[in-house]
C-alpha cells in the first residue's frame, strides 16, 4: 500500500510501497504538480519499475515547464534501484536521512 | 512452496503477502528480499501486459537450495514469450530519452544472480535465483 501526501508547504510525502497496483492513485497526485517539487521518500520502503514510470512521466512534463522533481531522504535499497535504472542522472537526489 | 494466483494487477497484493511469508520462513536479508520482491512484481505485470487470453493463473514458487532462493512464476497456457530475451534498455541517455519500457526487465538482470525461460507444454516458466546472504 503506497500513502501519498501533498503538503501545504508543496512537498511531497511517499510511504509504504510504490508497486505497479498503486500507479493510478499516484498519477492523481503527481500530474497536479505544475512547479518543483520535493518528494520525501524516507518512509517509502520500495520501488518498481511502475513507480520510476511515474516519477519520469512527471520529471519530463515539469522539465518542459522550466521546473523538476528533487527526490530526498531514499533509504538504501530504494537508492540503489534509482541507481541501477541511471535514474540517478536525470532526477536531483538528496542525499541524507 | 507454491502458490496460484490470477493473472492480474489485482493479485499484487496476495503475491506480495506470500513472497513476505516464504521469504521471512528462509530467513532472507532485507536486500535479497527487496530483488525477489521486485524481480516477481516486474515479471509478473509483465505476464499480465503481454500474456492475452483468458485470465488463467500463475503459479509461483519460493524454494531454496543451499545458499540461494530459487524462484518459479509458471504462466499457464500461453504463447512462448522470452523475457529474458529483451533488447538491454538504454540508460545512458538524457531526461528526454528514456523510457520505462523494458526498465522493469533490466532491474530484473541486475538485482537477482540467475534469469532464466523456458517453454514447455503450452506454459512459460521463469526461474530466477538469488543468494539469501545479500
Amino acid at each position: 500500500m503506497l500513502a501519498i501526501l501533498l503538503k501545504d508547504d508543496g512537498e511531497v510525502t511517499l510511504s509504504g510501497r510504490f508497486d505497479a497496483s498503486q500507479v493510478d492513485a499516484a498519477d492523481a497526485v503527481f500530474d497536479r504538480l505544475m512547479t518543483t517539487t520535493r518528494v520525501n521518500f524516507r518512509d517509502l520502503d520500495y520501488i518498481s519499475s511502475a513507480g520510476l514510470g511515474v516519477l519520469l512521466k512527471t520529471q519530463k512534463r515539469l522539465s518542459g515547464l522550466g521546473h523538476n522533481l528533487i527526490l530526498t531522504h531514499m533509504n538504501k535499497l530504494v537508492r540503489d534501484v534509482f541507481r541501477i535504472a541511471r535514474f540517478d542522472v536525470v532526477f536531483r537526489i538528496e542525499e541524507g536521512t | 512452496m507454491k502458490r496460484r494466483f490470477v493473472r492480474s494487477i489485482d493479485s499484487l497484493t496476495d503475491v506480495f503477502t506470500f513472497l513476505d511469508e516464504r521469504l521471512a520462513a528462509q530467513n532472507a536479508g532485507p536486500a535479497a528480499a527487496y530483488a525477489v520482491n521486485l524481480a516477481v512484481e516486474e515479471l509478473f505485470t509483465n505476464m499480465v501486459k503481454y500474456s492475452s487470453g483468458r485470465r488463467n493463473e500463475v503459479t509461483i514458487g519460493v524454494e531454496k537450495n543451499g545458499d540461494r532462493l530459487v524462484v518459479t512464476l509458471v504462466d499457464e497456457d500461453v504463447e512462448p514469450f522470452d523475457m529474458t530475451g529483451r533488447a538491454e534498455v538504454d540508460t545512458s541517455g538524457p531526461l528526454e530519452e528514456r523510457k520505462v519500457g523494458g526498465l522493469g526487465i533490466h532491474l530484473v538482470r541486475q538485482m537477482v544472480d540467475e534469469f532464466h525461460y523456458r517453454y514447455e507444454n503450452g506454459n512459460g516458466i521463469i526461474t530466477i535465483t538469488k543468494k539469501l546472504e545479500q
